[in-house]
Formats: structure tokens, sequence, C-alpha cells
């Protein structure tokens, strides 16, 4: 009996996650020494930086019940914003705020037609994937941006002692995000309209604007890991960020944020992210060809979905 | 929940069908209004072209059908360019853009045929749509080149491309002689896309020239990626997994770049080589600074499409032609082109 509560409690699911998490590092530590040493921890957490900033955004978006399809595009999109108006000598920080602000907007538009078109979030989504990567095409005309001030390289690859700055950046976006969801009404609400619908709107929420809201915070997360992820190219490439929304959405559910809404939690979503990392990271140290890697990734999102399932159905 | 995830789907599938249907249909009705007004221009122009030859004392010019899957990239510009300097004034040129659409370009050629052109040159927008083209083709007895991508079946009487094993060959000889002569045991990297044949073929050269001329050249990674974001990850991983390292070898522009990226991160450009293929604009800029990237293999479009005219010449001559004609690259350099002749 115990035994039985045990394994359909909720520490089971965290154990889980964090089981997978070590049995990875340890086997990998064994298999490969260097996995292990400091360089290469710091190398896999830069490396997941992007995904993970974005799954924050993503992570709202999921618990509140809907998706979004649409970062990785709206990552191009800002990416490219904030190298042409390097290039064309504006100062870093207004070249900043300017790719941020198209982020925020493409999730204004994707929150406010969702909610008031009534148009599912994932047609909405789709839309805006395609949209946002045209804009991009026609702006660039295909071609990628570069003719960058040096000091643009510091965002995607300087360091702050021995920590990268993506690292940092995305540790600052993770502290805010706990908050958000954790502490602040608006957090609350996002899990209320998840969890059922219809009661949050009894209960006064004002489901519209927490929406909209949900939206635009993902829209600016997806603009923060574009301008993360061009300084890291030290350019602006019109087909950066190709395929970011589905590693954003498994890293959220391999960290146990459950697609229908109501359930999800922050810091799994970073775990998610750097547990991909590491499947990658380890087997390239391995040299385990790229085809295996996607078997094994492919894998691990249904094992850790599956897990999550064991616990729900009782 | 469920319900509403089922409405979502049911939605998004007729969205997808429905503008699948509605932009096939509208393409379909400009394609054909177009595809008449190309067929009467050429008819209009073939017919000038006719009394012109007759006026002067020359025979009848040859009409060469030309389709070109796009013309939105430079290299398929190169290529029509090299076509049309090729034909001069001794070949009069019908020209298709099917701007990658396989049913527009299907459509262009069975008008070429309709128009009796003398031969067609073929850039296919894909490799098995374009088969049964290919066989209104052979009914009509009109030869068709093919050129930068095979036909997976139906009859052509050649088919040219950039000899990309040649190209990986290339590399590898030109890297042996310029970057790793004090290095019989130099360590290696590939960087491949295991969905591109290309890629295959340019691995496969670069490795065959190895195994005749360094069989002590390490291979001590190959690994595959698309993007230039993942391919640098990847580098970073092969430099962390790999404290040696003296050269890398991208099948792509995306992949050098990348891993150029992720050498000069890690601070050790002054040990590794970085040898691309495409010479693309971004790759030039970087040979150019003198650093780690080293070179990039380049092809002529150009040339490949003077090759198609000639070809045509030979076709129309009565000549046969080799199943394949592999035209030749070159290794960019910042100190110019080295072509395989100089590297003998």
């Amino acid at each position: 009996m115990e035994k039985n509560k045990m394994l359909k409690s909720k520490n089971w699911n965290d154990m889980a996650i964090l089981g997978i998490f070590a049995i990875l590092v340890v086997g990998l530590t064994i298999l490969k020494p260097v996995f292990l040493a400091p360089d290469n921890l710091i190398n896999v957490i830069r490396q997941v930086s992007i995904t993970a900033i974005i799954g924050i955004g993503m992570t709202f978006v999921l618990i509140s019940g809907e998706i979004d399809l649409s970062v990785g595009s709206i990552a191009a999109l800002s990416g490219i914003i904030v190298t042409m108006s390097l290039r064309d000598g504006l100062p870093m920080a207004a070249a900043i705020v300017m790719a941020m602000g198209a982020g925020a907007l493409c999730g204004l538009a994707n929150g406010s037609i969702h909610v008031y078109a009534r148009i599912p979030s994932f047609i909405v989504t789709m839309g805006m994937l395609n949209i946002a990567r045209g804009l991009v095409l026609v702006i660039t005309n295909s071609y990628p941006v570069t003719g960058l001030p040096d000091s643009f390289k510091v965002i995607g690859r300087g360091y702050v002692g021995f920590l990268p700055v993506p690292v940092i950046i995305m540790l600052i976006c993770y502290v805010l995000g706990y908050v958000v969801l954790k502490y602040i009404k608006f957090g609350r609400s996002i899990f209320a309209i998840g969890g059922n619908i219809e009661a949050a709107r009894l209960s006064g929420i004002s489901v519209n604007r927490n929406k909209i809201l949900i939206y635009v915070l993902c829209g600016v997360t997806a603009a923060i890991g574009g301008i993360v992820l061009a300084s890291r190219m030290f350019s602006g490439q019109p087909s950066a960020g190709d395929g970011l929304e589905l590693n954003a959405i498994a890293a959220c559910v391999i960290g146990g944020t459950s697609t229908t809404g109501g359930k999800g939690r922050i810091w799994g979503t970073f775990l998610g992210a750097l547990i991909m990392g590491i499947i990658t990271n380890g087997m390239n140290l391995l040299n385990i060809s790229t085809n295996w890697q996607l078997i094994v990734q492919g894998a691990i999102i249904i094992i850790a979905v599956g897990l999550d399932r064991i616990k729900n159905t009782d | 929940m469920k319900k509403k995830a089922m409405i979502a789907l049911t939605l998004a599938a007729a969205l997808v069908l429905g503008g699948c249907g509605s932009s096939g249909g509208a393409q379909e009705s400009t394609e054909s209004t177009e595809a008449g007004a190309d067929t009467e221009a050429a008819a209009e122009e073939s017919a000038g072209g006719g009394e012109a030859a007759e006026g002067t004392a020359g025979g009848e010019k040859k009409v060469i059908g030309v389709s070109l899957m796009t013309l939105q990239y430079e290299f398929f510009q190169d290529v029509k360019a090299g076509i049309e300097e090729a034909a001069g004034d001794e070949y009069e040129i019908v020209f298709n853009d099917p701007a990658l659409d396989m049913q527009k370009q299907i459509d262009a050629v069975e008008n070429f045929c309709s128009q009796g052109v003398d031969a067609i040159i073929l850039n296919a927008v894909d490799g098995s749509g374009i088969v049964p083209a290919l066989e209104t083709a052979e009914e009509k007895g009109i030869p068709v080149i093919t050129v930068d991508m095979k036909p997976e079946g139906g009859k052509f009487e050649t088919y040219i491309g950039s000899d990309n094993f040649l190209g990986g060959e290339l590399a590898a000889k030109w890297a042996l002689q310029n970057l790793l002569q004090d290095k019989p045991d130099a360590k290696v990297v590939f960087l491949t896309n295991p969905l591109s044949s290309a890629a295959i073929e340019r691995i496969d050269g670069f490795k065959s020239v190895l195994s005749q001329e360094a069989p002590d050249v390490q291979v001590v990674a190959e690994q595959g990626a698309d993007t230039r974001e993942t391919f640098m990850s990847t580098m970073e991983d092969i430099l962390m997994a790999n404290p040696e390292i003296d050269l890398v070898f991208s099948y792509s522009a995306q992949g050098g770049l990348g891993a150029y990226d992720a050498i000069q991160a890690a601070g050790r450009e002054g040990e590794i080589s970085v040898i691309g293929f495409d010479a693309s604009a971004e790759e030039q800029d970087v040979i150019a600074e003198d650093g780690c990237y080293k070179g990039s293999i380049m092809q002529f479009p150009k040339e490949l499409g003077k090759t198609c005219v000639e070809s045509v010449t030979k076709v129309l001559a009565g000549e046969t032609l080799e199943e394949e004609i592999g035209v030749e690259v070159g290794v960019y350099t910042k100190d110019g082109i080295i072509y395989a002749a100089d590297l003998q």
C-alpha cells in the first residue's frame, strides 16, 4: 500500500525526471570522462540556454492550456531586427528593445486573434509561424545580416567570471519566471485558466486579458532567445530558429508540464532542456551518428510523458 | 479538453487542405493562361525567327526549351546566363521558370513538346515528379538534357552536374598539400548531412583521397546537422571531445561557418583549419580575413549552363553522350581559385 501510494505521489514524478537526469550524467561520465569536465558542463548549459529561455514562455502558454508554434519564427524575426538595427548604427540598447518589442507585438497578435476571433491557438500560431518567417525572408531577401559591431558578441559569446553571458541571461529569466508563476496573482491565474477555464471565468479572472498577456510574454522570451542566438552566430540568419518551437515544447513536457493545461513547473522546463542538451552533447562526444540521436531524443520525450501519465491515472 | 483538441485538429486539417486546394486551383488557372501566353509568344518568336532566317540567307534557328527549377537563387540565374551566352545567335531559347512548382514545370515541358522545340534543357524541381514529363518528351522524340537535378527515371540524353565527388577530392588534395603537409597523422573532422546525397558524395570524395594518399590521417568525428546554429553546437561538442584537431571539412557553407563560429569562440583558430563547400559570399568574406577558414569548394553554374548547350549541339549532330557529365569545380582560397589541374 505504502509503495503504491509512493508510486502515485507527486514526488515520484519529480524523482523520475531527476532519475533520468542522474542516469544520463553518471552513464556519460563513465563512458566519456571529459563529459564531467567543467568546460564541457558550461558548454552544455550554454548550448541549451536558448531553448531553455524560449521554454519559459512556452511553459506559461502550455499551463494555460494553449500552444504557441510561432516561437522559432519570432526568434528569427527578432534576431534579424536586432542585427539590422545594429548594422545601421543604432545603439545596442535601442536595437534590443526594438527586437523585444517585435516579439511582444507578435505575441500580442497571437493572443488577441486567439481570444477575440475565437480561433484555436494551434491555428493562430501556426499562421504566425509562417507570417513571421515570411517577414524575415522578405526583409532580408534571404541573405544573412552581417557587418555587426564587435560589442554585440558579448551577449552570446561573452563571459562574466566563468559563467557565459547567455547562461546568466537564462538564469535571470528563470528567476523572474519562477516568481511570476509562483507568487504573482497573474501566475496563479494561468493555472486556474488551464485547469478549468469556466471556473476561472466565474471566479472573476479576466481570461482574455490574461491569455493575451501570456502570449506577449511568450513572444518576449522568444525574442530574447532570438537575440542571444543572433549574437552567438554573430549574424542575422534568415533560417535561424527553425524547429525551435518543437524543442521548447519538448523541454516543457519532459519537465512535467502538461500539454492539456493546468499543470507545470518552470524549473522542470530547464531540466527538460538540459536533459535534451546532455543527450546531444553526450552522443556527440561519443561520436554516435546524428541519426541515432534523433531516435533517442524522441524516445526520451515519450518516456518522460509516459511516466507523467502513470502518476495521473488513478 | 479532448473535444477541443479534436475541433482544433479538424479545423487545422480543413485549413491546410482548403488552403492547398484553393491555392492549387488558383495556380493552375493562372498557369494555364501564362502557359498559353508563353506558347503564343514562343510561337510568334519562332515564327519571327523563321522569317528573319528566311530573310537573311542563313538556315532556320533551332529552338531549345529551358526550364530551371527557380530563379530565386543566384546559382540558377548563373546557369541561365551560361545557357544564354553559349546559345548566342545559334539557338533560340524559350525559357520557363516554374518557381519550384512541379506541376508548372510538367506543363511547361508539355508545352515545349507541343510547340515542337528541337531540344529541352531541364533542371527538375523534383527528381521523381518529372518522370511523366520525360515520357512525353520521349514520345515526341525530343532529346532532354538534365542539369543539377538527376531524374529518377525516364529517358534523358545525359545528366550534367557539378562533380560533388571531385569537389571532395579537390578539398582533400589541396588540404594535404597546403595545410597538412607536415602532419601525416593529422586529425580530421567531417561535418555532413545524412539527408543529402550530395553531402555523402562530397565526404566520400575526401575520404577516397585520404585512403590513397594519406592513410595515417585519422577521422576523429563525423557528425551531421542542418542549420548553422546546430552545426555550431555540434562542433562545440566535437571540440570538447577532441583536444587535438587539425582540419574540419564541411559539405556546406552553413556547416563550415558554424564550425568556424565554434572554433573562434573556443579560441582554437590557431590550431584548426576549416574547408567548406559552395564558396558563398559570407564564406568568401571570412576566407579573405586570412584566419582559420582556409578555403571552400566553388561550383561554376555558368559552366554548367554552357555545357548544357554544347551537349544539345552534340545530340542534334547525332552523337551519343556520356550518361553523366561532371563539370569541374575549384577550391576558392585567399590566393584565388585552384583547379584540379593545379593539384596533380
